[in-house]
């Protein structure tokens, strides 16, 4: 799965779906299971692919951290385990909330692909839906405004913590 | 003489890419005494501090503080460190914290003292650097000699044995050096066992009881601080006639009579030619 990440999420989210599904077969008594693993498979598919992306962001802002905090916190005494919780995480936190935020509003936008896997998520709605309506311009005008209101929810609300974790005068979070 | 508190004894320190920082260095620090080690830049004095709270793993020697040998696997580093207090050149301090916190985060999380106890040693220490005014400011927001005087708090409060200092005022603007010499003279005259590395010549004789000279890895010359008005080595004779100001002025009259010579014109800068 972390060979993937490079790949296109539609091939990868193939892949998985084969896997878990393959060996059961398509046939109509699994037709129930397979709606049930579609979703699963989506979201373990959405979720480890952007997890290594995080997981990459995070070390970043580790590694951004001084390695002088480090130090200082190992000379008053503290272990390594104990400098990394008290010291360094909390400011890595910090400097990752953007980033982080990104990825996030990234994976709403990217959970379009589970469609590729027959999993009819918001997309693949305003698909079925225009093929019954022909309402081809308020479907995806919809399906357009749905995505616009979580994504901004989430950008807004990421935006607040930023504002209200920011330190005056640290100087990483851009904040004075 | 008293008790001796720290005792380094032929210390050696190869940095895994072969460079030999440490050659056989060996100290002792009295209860009560403050040693200033100088010299240039890559003599190994800052290597030598971080080996003695086990920052940097010596590669041999033997580090003692009262008696028992502390760079040996069995010794407990954490406990270690937090008896030896440190204050580095670029002060450190905890960046997401506020100054309280910065001083009680020891306290609290290494000496497991309680939220209000710790803030009592806390507001004592900062008393004594003269910070009690700005507990509540984050480091971002105080000046460089504040900062400086806040690290040293947080040292001071987890009560060490020795205090190490990592050239506390070479990062300084020159006009907030004096408050933060001002308050380690402050701990010498009350007795605190210190280890200063310095560049401040002047200020290592009027404070420190014994001055270390460093060349290369090795101790050049060791004595009471008035070895830096009449030293006896001819490497920290050269050593302190390079820290005085006027010989670098004159060095610098000197390049200029040869620049002269060379190009016709001291050359200012600019990247441009005087016009005959």
């Amino acid at each position: 799965m972390f060979i993937h990440f490079g790949l296109s999420l539609g091939m990868e989210a193939q892949n998985v779906y084969e896997n878990l599904i393959g060996p059961i077969g398509n046939d109509g008594f699994d037709y129930f299971l397979l709606g049930e693993s579609a979703f699963v498979s989506a979201i373990c598919t959405l979720g480890l692919n952007s997890g290594a992306y995080q997981c990459e962001t995070i070390r970043g802002a580790i590694s951004a951290i001084p390695s002088g905090q480090m130090e200082a916190g190992r000379s008053i005494g503290l272990t390594y385990l104990g400098t990394m919780k008290l010291v360094i995480m909390p400011q890595a936190i910090r400097i990752c909330i953007p980033p982080i935020g990104n990825e996030m509003v990234n994976l709403v936008l990217n959970s379009s692909l589970a469609m590729v896997i027959g999993y009819a998520e918001l997309s693949r709605q305003g698909r079925l839906i225009i093929a019954v309506t022909f309402q081809i311009f308020w479907a995806w005008g919809m399906v357009m405004v749905s995505y616009f209101v979580v994504t901004w929810t989430l950008a807004l609300l990421l935006r607040r913590l930023e504002e209200k974790t920011r330190i005056p005068g640290l100087g990483i979070s851009g904040g004075a | 003489m008293s008790d001796v508190v720290l005792s380094i004894q032929n210390l050696e320190k190869t940095y895994p890419g072969g460079v030999h920082a440490v050659r056989g260095v060996s100290f002792d620090v009295h209860e009560g005494e403050s040693v200033a080690i100088i010299g240039s830049s890559g003599s190994g004095k800052s290597t030598v501090l971080r080996c003695i709270n086990r920052l940097i793993e010596p590669t041999e020697g033997i580090i003692q503080l009262r008696g028992e040998q502390i760079n040996t696997p069995s010794a407990d580093v954490n406990l270690v460190r937090s008896r030896i207090g440190m204050v580095f050149q670029s002060f450190e301090l905890f960046a997401h914290l506020r100054v309280l916190d910065n001083v009680t985060l020891g306290l609290r999380h290494v000496r497991g003292m309680s939220k209000d106890e710790a803030e009592k040693v806390a507001l004592e220490v900062l008393d004594r650097v003269d910070m009690l005014e700005r507990v509540n400011a984050y480091p971002g927001n105080l000046s460089g000699g504040q900062k400086q005087r806040v690290a040293i708090a947080r040292a001071l409060a987890m009560k060490p044995e020795v205090i190490l200092f990592d050239e506390p005022t070479s990062a300084l603007d020159p006009e907030l050096i004096g408050s933060v010499l001002q308050t380690i003279r402050g701990l010498a005259e009350e007795g605190m066992t210190m280890v200063i590395v310095t560049h401040e010549i002047n200020f290592a004789r009027d404070v420190a009881d014994r001055i270390v000279y460093l060349d290369h890895g090795q101790v050049a010359e060791e004595g009471p601080s008035s070895i830096i008005n009449t030293p006896k080595t001819e490497r920290l004779q050269k050593f302190l006639s390079s820290m005085h100001e006027d010989n670098i002025n004159e060095e610098i009259e000197e390049e200029h009579v040869k620049e002269k010579a060379e190009y016709g014109y001291v050359p200012d800068g600019t990247g441009d030619r005087p016009r005959p």
